[in-house]
């Protein structure tokens, strides 16, 4: 096969394009495999491949920032608070449907210097009687020991106070089930650091077992 | 003339011959070498690089709010909740800021100052505070009336691990007063 350039039949030299004639010798096929032939690694060069290196450059550094950055910064999550709700503790509640108002259980956890006091309001809650310790303070106030005392440390014992709550939630859910709490209320001395009231909720928000009391609302003691 | 044609084309021995052939060689394969390392497809890598940067700017911008003030260490929470968008009131250890601007300040011992209580000192109301979300909450009202957001009336506690529960409570309330009754309290995850 000779080469498109000379045309064998007419002895003219050729442009090497196809014109659309069709000579002796040579065939469509042949002008399209030799134009293809001659100008391939051309076409090559003019299409080649996208440089994607400065694109890969910004890439890392962007990478290496961020890494950099998510490094020093604070994780930060979030202890959802509820405001007590005054309508469903009023007493409109309470004239209109007694029966409800009687399985409220109102749970509250105390911090106080010398340790957890929980108590509840609408229910005798497991391993406590009504009547109290007996002893009268100045104020006329009954004085009972914390349920949960601190520890021989000075620290609040935080294990404990999950372990009971996990079980009045048992003993209600078992026992009890007339009884419904709304939420947990906590309420704690004027100076308790902010750190112990988020450990608190920490520990009644949830054990290995499940959820405990994840409701939570503030309240105070007078 | 066998002699002088050898001289001119190339080695006389065959330990030359070899040597050449071996630096020959050497030659070609490190050409080879080389040409393998121009053309290393650095495609796959480019991909996993482009996912690894979109899931680190999904994380940043899941904790990206910033609490960086001075006097303020936050308390460490085992929760797992993420923050959430919402109003933020700082309570540092000497003042008290909504979005980061001042709006009173604390006593040495951390608590509120008398002049800020208008209903005494165990009056719960802080009234500098409850001007400022007064006004928030009426300028995100506006925004809801104008279409916008919806008001609900979230605001995000940042506090100090050492401000006491009486400080606390007392925000609590004047929040609630302005009709912020959503609290959203900030903490620190443990790391990793």
């Amino acid at each position: 096969m000779t080469t498109g350039s000379e045309s064998p039949s007419s002895g003219q030299k050729q442009s090497g394009y196809y014109t659309g004639r069709e000579t002796q010798n040579y065939t469509y096929t042949d002008f399209t495999y030799v134009r293809r032939k001659r100008s391939g690694h051309v076409e090559e060069e003019e299409v080649g491949e996208l440089n994607i290196v400065p694109y890969l450059d910004i890439i890392v550094n962007l990478i290496m920032f961020l890494l950099v950055v998510q490094a020093t910064l604070v994780s930060l999550g979030l202890i959802d608070v509820t405001a007590p709700s005054y309508a469903s503790l009023g007493p409109s509640d309470a004239q209109q449907n007694p029966e409800q108002q009687k399985k409220q259980l109102r749970l509250t956890v105390g911090i106080a210097r010398e340790g957890f006091y929980i108590a509840a309001s609408g229910g005798v809650l497991p391993g406590e009687t009504e009547e109290g310790s007996g002893e009268i303070t100045e104020e006329g106030v009954e004085k009972r020991p914390p349920t949960i005392p601190l520890l021989p440390d000075g620290n609040y014992n935080f294990a404990a106070l999950k372990a009971r709550l996990r079980e009045i939630k048992d003993w209600i859910a078992n026992e009890h089930t007339e009884l419904e709490t709304t939420g947990l209320y906590v309420a704690a001395e004027a100076t308790t650091p902010y750190e112990v009231v988020v450990k608190t909720l920490d520990a009644s928000r949830d054990d290995t077992r499940g959820d405990l009391f994840p409701a939570v609302a503030f309240t105070e003691i007078r | 003339m066998t002699t002088q044609s050898q001289e001119s084309s190339g080695p006389t021995s065959y330990a030359m011959y070899d040597a050449t052939r071996k630096r020959r060689k050497t030659k070609r394969h490190r050409r080879t070498s080389e040409a393998d390392i121009a053309y290393l497809n650095i495609t796959p890598m480019l991909d996993m690089m482009t996912i690894l940067l979109v899931f680190l700017l999904k994380s940043f911008s899941a904790s990206s709010q910033d609490v960086s003030v001075e006097n303020l260490l936050l308390p460490h929470s085992t929760t797992k909740l993420n923050i959430d968008e919402a109003l933020m009131v700082m309570i540092t250890r000497d003042k008290i800021l909504v979005d980061k601007r001042l709006v009173t300040e604390l006593t040495p011992e951390g608590l509120l100052r008398p002049e800020d209580l208008p209903e005494g000192p165990h009056g719960y109301l802080v009234e500098p505070l409850y001007e400022i979300l007064e006004n928030k909450a009426a300028y995100f009202k506006r925004i809801e009336d104008f279409g916008g957001t919806q008001f609900v009336g979230k605001i995000a506690i940042v506090a100090d691990r050492q401000t006491s529960y009486q400080t606390i409570f007392k925000v609590l309330y004047t929040a609630g007063r302005a009709e912020f009754g959503f609290f959203k309290l900030f903490v620190q995850k443990p790391p990793g």
